[in-house]
């Protein structure tokens, strides 16, 4: 949440470089942050005081091997190419981006770029790189590094991708770069079809994380086994379906870390997972299964945190499909969700009823006059169903057959049977699910949830409500809603404009058009709640745990309690 | 030679002019039956059981990689949508170059076919996701399976054949009664019940022993054969085994509990049939004692079924291994599998497949040649 | 015939009881019988007489928890009735020997049979192993195999009925004992090679000394090879004496009857056989 926006003589948007995040904080607390509703969050992060349940700061001790859950790993780190959420927590922690964001305050901070400025039409974006930032091998970053690096996902046919990579950068930078260059040895420019002021922060993107440039020429497709970064840790060795361990890299920009040794560990189930952090052969993890955090929260020598919430659960209609093509329909569904009770039973009490919508609570361009856009009415909804003659038509939901999906299901049944509706669930594991939701010819309803890598509203939302993200074209099949097309543009307007300022008031302001837009005229989704991933440590300590909530590795100051 | 008899009796009628034909039909041994030539020798190798036997393993691995791959393939899902899933706004263009990149816009048939010819020049794909290629995979990931399946078959059968035995020895009694219950219930248990228990009580209550992992995460291990055991003694690592033990000891001792009881019921009910046979009695009328007759004329007679039995179960034991490892995060061939299923990971899938296939029917030829070289009345010839 | 030759075992008032399902079964009632040094005595009956029970018991071989004897069983200045169990194994196999009926499954299918001789010259004499698998060779001479070196080295299977039987025969007698129950040995053999294998055992058994207890149906072997017969019928004997006499003239009726039914190849081609009437 940024404050008065700096320009400078000419006119440029500039953001204040070489600030630390300590400092950051500091100022925080000057501008009286702590009175807003992040003040808890700022709190729970920080790094002076006690994290988690109320424990006192622990002694924390030099050197030592961290032992990180994770949820798999393929043995090959590669920001081109998203394998595993595990995968990428060390991509995250071995290489850096040009920036990075806070996620206890939205802030979007400096990380190799010391600085940045727009040009006065918005379409460059120019950046300055830090002078002292070594690669693990002990060479030292360019911009020839940040342009090949760019240029490997951006440019088609790059030979030096491993086959089937699927290059995410291009989405998370909304396909909007056109050229990358190097001005000089520590400047970049970036060159944009549409100006979009929420570009630095999608440069905190795990796809963007800068790699060497000589690496990338050398052995191109498989540097996935020997990735080289500029992150606090360094790439040991790694097994895959196993671990991938890590050590301290000494020469960090940013100093020094704590650990001796990192390493991520595969856990791939649950219960086993609870007892490993039971027993402290799992020092930490951000994969915890909702139910288990409950009896682990009882446990006193774990410690469960309390982070930002800002997980999207929802339920996506598919319009395409007879029995939801009237709009009073998928109406009466979203009137029908009890969201107070899959909160409290499915998610342990881990998540917040939405009250802005699609954004939470801890996000740029929260609304709560929203709220009414989710609320529970069962005998509206059932109105609306009567209304329009679906009283009795047959429904379809899908959903994964893990974590917290099958309660959210069984709840959800129930919810449709009162509102008339004739529904039947069916739980699919990850694999086929991911391949119906993405087909508009293979579900009705479907229970999903979307985690946004960078704390912005256009990245938490954008791709959700727009009609050309695959969400609209493959999930919900708006895109096909031939009478809605005006509506869809405005929408698209709306979510277009919000890039281009950088002013959240006028942000916000934006975000609830399109979403009460959105909510009263598409409704092809229906909020459920914001929930967070459960992050949890036992024996250690500063682990960036607002980040891990996202599945954000921030752990350069992460260090095991004496 | 005979010739008075007792007057009168029927048997006088035919007198001994030449050696009757047997009652038996077995073969009768002479000296000089043993056939010579070359001919005949490569007659009998070729008829020879043992290469018989192993002739099946290469026929059965084929029919396997057959339907591995159509089952595969008829899954509903595809690599190509989970690995595009989570990038926003990708083009069906992308789509489908991707799709062609990784070979999977071809038809089935041709699909197979290249799969098999790949095969045969030692190339089983690679990995969608990594790009690794399976088969440096399953090199990494083969060893770690064999220790947990060997572990558990040796601490299983130990287990098994023991106290199948005792309870043969103490036949009616109450120890006999106690360890049939036992097997019963070790057998009938749900398999992850004991894991969970096993868990719960040695990884966190006691805190005895590590649930994670092959090795301890503070220790490197560089493998050069992949065992771990092999390795320690190549290397000079004898810090490598006492770890190694340690996080194999709940994985396997899971397997084998819940394996071990079939075999004590296997084992005894062998034994009781061996010790029933006349033989036995003969031994006995020699003066042997209990124990010497149980060891050298009864247990080996037993072995034929035990092994045969214990060979099946070995199938059991790689499947539940398959289980076993995604509980523990034993990084074997069974997790690669598990993974492989979830994401339509082809190769991964058909090879992690394959090669259990492999192990199966490998494991089960040989049983059926050691059952060979122990029961003599087997063999041709 | 020699004089009186003196006894080696002694059986006294045995009684032989087994606990089944339906009630207890008397094998054996009562019996005395006495097997002299290097004489053959028969023990005649029907099946379900008690004359197998009787010759396993002077073996030891009925012990078990279902099983009461009562009675004496002489031998060597000892009561074989009382005698504990690691006792009767020293002298099974050494100085007691058994041939039981069916060769085909007397010996162990997985043994050659040179090492199943072997085996009780090491336990009962404490040979080495390659000195008793020479003696084993050497015993499969005398028992008549040929080619015995080669022999030795081979499967049962490979076997006939009669050449197994000869084995068995080796492996009783070859630690030379004093007593030898023979139980039906050549029942299951071919007629033509039954004499054989007869007069091979008797004529080993006498040649060391050895007492045999010859059970047996046959009264035709009786009359060949027994010196002393007992006729015994459900589990008591009913006539006992030397086998000339007790064949050649039967005080006791079941002695006549079993005689009777032998069937007579010269007189009435359509003469019915007469049965011997069985006790209720």
């Amino acid at each position: 949440m940024s404050t008065q926006i700096q320009r400078d003589e000419s006119g440029n948007i500039q953001v204040p470089g070489t600030m630390t995040r300590r400092g950051f904080m500091v100022n925080a607390g000057i501008l009286g942050l702590g009175a807003m509703a992040l003040g808890p969050f700022l709190t729970a992060c920080s790094r002076e005081a006690a994290t988690g349940t109320g424990a006192t700061a622990a002694a924390l001790r030099k050197g030592g091997t961290l032992t990180f859950a994770i949820d798999g790993t393929n043995g090959s780190l590669d920001p081109a190419a998203y394998t595993t959420l595990g995968d990428w927590l060390a991509v995250d922690t071995i290489c850096s981006g040009l920036t990075t964001a806070d996620f206890a305050t939205n802030e979007i901070q400096p990380s190799l770029a010391s600085g940045w400025t727009f040009s006065a039409d918005g379409l460059q974006l120019t950046l300055q790189l830090r002078e002292d930032v070594k690669f693990h091998d002990g060479t030292l970053l360019t911009s020839a590094d940040v342009v090949r690096t760019f240029n490997r996902q951006l440019v088609d046919g790059d030979a030096s991708l491993p086959t089937g990579a699927s290059r995410p950068l291009r989405g998370a930078t909304a396909r909007n770069i056109k050229a990358v260059e190097a001005v000089d040895p520590h400047t970049v420019r970036l060159t944009l079809g549409v100006p979009d002021l929420v570009l630095p922060g999608r440069l905190s993107h795990i796809s963007a994380r800068i790699l060497q440039a000589a690496q990338i020429d050398a052995v191109g497709a498989q540097l996935g086994t020997t990735l080289i970064g500029t992150g606090p840790y360094k790439l040991a060795s790694l097994a895959a379906q196993q671990s991938i361990t890590l050590e301290a890299f000494p020469d960090y920009f940013g100093g020094a870390p704590a650990l001796d040794r990192l390493v991520f560990q595969q856990v791939a189930d649950a219960s086993t997972l609870t007892a490993g952090l039971m027993s402290a052969q799992v020092n930490a993890s951000s994969f915890v299964s909702h139910s288990s955090a409950v009896s682990l929260k009882a446990n006193k020598a774990v410690t469960v945190y309390d982070v930002p919430r800002r997980v999207n659960v929802f339920v996506m209609m598919n319009v395409t499909r007879p029995v939801l093509a009237d709009l009073r329909v998928r109406k009466a569904i979203n009137l029908a969700i009890d969201r107070s009770q899959i909160c409290a039973n499915a998610f342990a009490g881990f998540a917040d009823e939405p009250k802005g919508y699609a954004l939470g609570a801890v996000s740029v361009g929260y609304d709560p006059s929203l709220a009414d856009l989710s609320s529970y009415d069962v005998s509206a909804a059932k109105a609306l169903i009567a209304e329009a003659g679906a009283t009795g038509a047959k429904v379809s939901l899908i959903a994964q057959n893990n974590n917290w999906y099958p309660r959210a299901a069984q709840i959800l049944e129930e919810n449709l049977k009162a509102i008339g509706l004739v529904p039947t669930i069916e739980l699919l594991d990850a694999g086929s699910f991911s391949g119906r939701f993405f087909d508009v010819g293979a579900h009705d309803l479907a229970l999903w949830e979307r985690n946004g890598y960078v704390p912005d509203p256009d990245e938490q939302v954008g791709n959700l409500l727009s009609s050309t993200g695959s969400y609209g074209s493959k999930g919900s099949g708006v895109a096909t809603l031939k009478d809605k097309a005006d509506v869809l543009a405005q929408i698209d307007g709306y979510l277009r404009s919000a890039c281009q300022t950088s002013d959240d008031a006028a942000r916000r302001d934006l975000y609830t058009k399109a979403q009460r837009l959105y909510a009263e005229q598409i409704m092809a989704l229906a909020m459920v709640c914001q929930t967070q991933n459960i992050v949890v440590s036992n024996g250690a300590s500063r682990l960036g745990e607002a980040s891990l909530a996202s599945q954000r590795a921030q752990l350069a100051q992460a260090a095991l309690t004496a | 030679m005979v010739t008075a008899r007792l007057p009168g009796t029927v048997a006088d009628a035919h007198s001994t002019a030449t050696a009757a034909p047997d009652p038996a039909p077995a073969p009768v041994w002479r000296p000089d039956d043993e056939p010579s030539g070359w001919r005949s020798w490569a007659g009998r190798v070729v008829h020879h059981p043992v290469v018989l036997r192993l002739a099946q393993v290469p026929v059965v691995a084929f029919v396997v990689t057959i339907i591995v791959f159509l089952v595969a393939h008829l899954l509903p899902g595809d690599p190509v949508t989970q690995l595009t899933a989570n990038v926003n706004g990708i083009t069906p263009e992308e789509v489908a170059q991707l799709t062609s990149q990784l070979g999977l816009d071809a038809g089935l048939a041709d699909q197979l076919r290249s799969y098999l010819v790949g095969l045969l020049h030692g190339q089983m794909g690679i990995s969608f996701y990594s790009g690794a290629s399976v088969s440096s995979m399953l090199a990494d990931a083969l060893p770690a399976t064999v220790e947990l399946a060997v572990a558990a078959v040796l601490l299983a059968g130990l287990l098994g054949i023991v106290t199948g035995i005792v309870a043969a020895r103490t036949q009616g009694t109450w120890v006999d009664h106690l360890i049939r219950g036992g097997a019963t219930i070790g057998f009938s248990v749900p398999w992850f019940v004991v894991a969970l228990v096993a868990i719960l009580v040695f990884g966190v209550w006691l805190g005895w022993l590590p649930i994670l992992g092959r090795l301890p995460t503070s220790l490197t291990y560089e493998p050069t054969t992949g065992f771990v055991l092999v390795d320690a003694v190549l290397q000079g690592r004898p810090d490598l085994i006492g770890p190694w033990l340690e996080h194999l000891a709940l994985p396997a001792l899971t397997l084998a509990v819940t394996s071990a009881g079939f075999i004590t019921r296997v084992t005894r009910t062998a034994f009781l049939d061996a010790q029933a046979q006349q033989w036995v009695r003969t031994a006995r009328m020699k003066g042997l004692t209990e124990s010497a007759i149980s060891v050298k004329h009864v247990l080996r007679n037993a072995s034929v079924p035990i092994l045969t039995i214990v060979g099946l179960m070995f199938g059991g034991l790689l499947g539940g291994a398959v289980v076993t490892e995604a509980v523990f995060s034993y990084p074997g061939v069974g997790s690669l599998l598990v993974e492989a299923v979830t994401r339509r990971d082809y190769f991964v899938l058909q090879g992690s497949a394959l090669v259990i296939a492999l192990m199966f029917t490998g494991v089960n030829a040989l049983v059926d040649l050691s059952v060979l070289a122990v029961d003599p009345r087997l063999r041709r010839g | 015939m020699a004089g009186p030759r003196p006894s080696v075992v002694e059986v006294r008032d045995l009684h032989v009881d087994f606990a089944t399902d339906r009630g207890p079964v008397h094998a054996v009632r009562g019996i005395d019988l006495d097997l002299a040094v290097g004489q053959v005595h028969a023990l005649v009956g029907e099946s379900g007489s008690g004359k197998s029970v009787t010759g396993l018991t002077i073996m030891g071989l009925t012990r078990g928890p279902r099983t009461t004897v009562r009675g004496a069983i002489r031998y060597g200045g000892r009561d074989l009735v009382q005698a504990d169990e690691s006792w009767m194994r020293s002298l099974r196999g050494r100085e007691l020997a058994m041939v039981f009926q069916d060769p085909m499954t007397s010996l162990n299918p997985m043994h050659p049979v040179g090492r199943q001789i072997a085996e009780t010259l090491q336990v009962n004499a404490g040979r080495s192993r390659r000195v008793a698998r020479a003696d084993a060779v050497e015993l499969l001479d005398r028992v008549g195999i040929r080619e015995p070196a080669k022999a030795a080295a081979r499967y049962p299977h490979e076997f006939s009925g009669g050449m197994r039987q000869r084995v068995v025969i080796a492996i009783a007698l070859a630690c030379e004992p004093a007593v030898l129950v023979a139980d039906e040995p050549t029942t299951a053999l071919d007629v033509t090679v039954q004499a054989q294998v007869l007069d091979l055992m008797v004529g080993l058994a006498r040649a060391s000394d050895t007492a045999v207890l010859l059970v047996t149906h046959d009264l035709g072997v009786v009359a060949r090879y027994a010196e002393q017969v007992s006729v015994m019928r459900s589990g008591q004997i009913l006539e006992r004496g030397p086998a000339q006499a007790v064949l050649g003239d039967p005080q006791h009726d079941y002695t006549r009857a079993l005689l009777a039914a032998i069937p007579r190849l010269h007189g009435p081609r359509r003469r019915r056989l007469s049965p011997v009437a069985t006790p209720g």
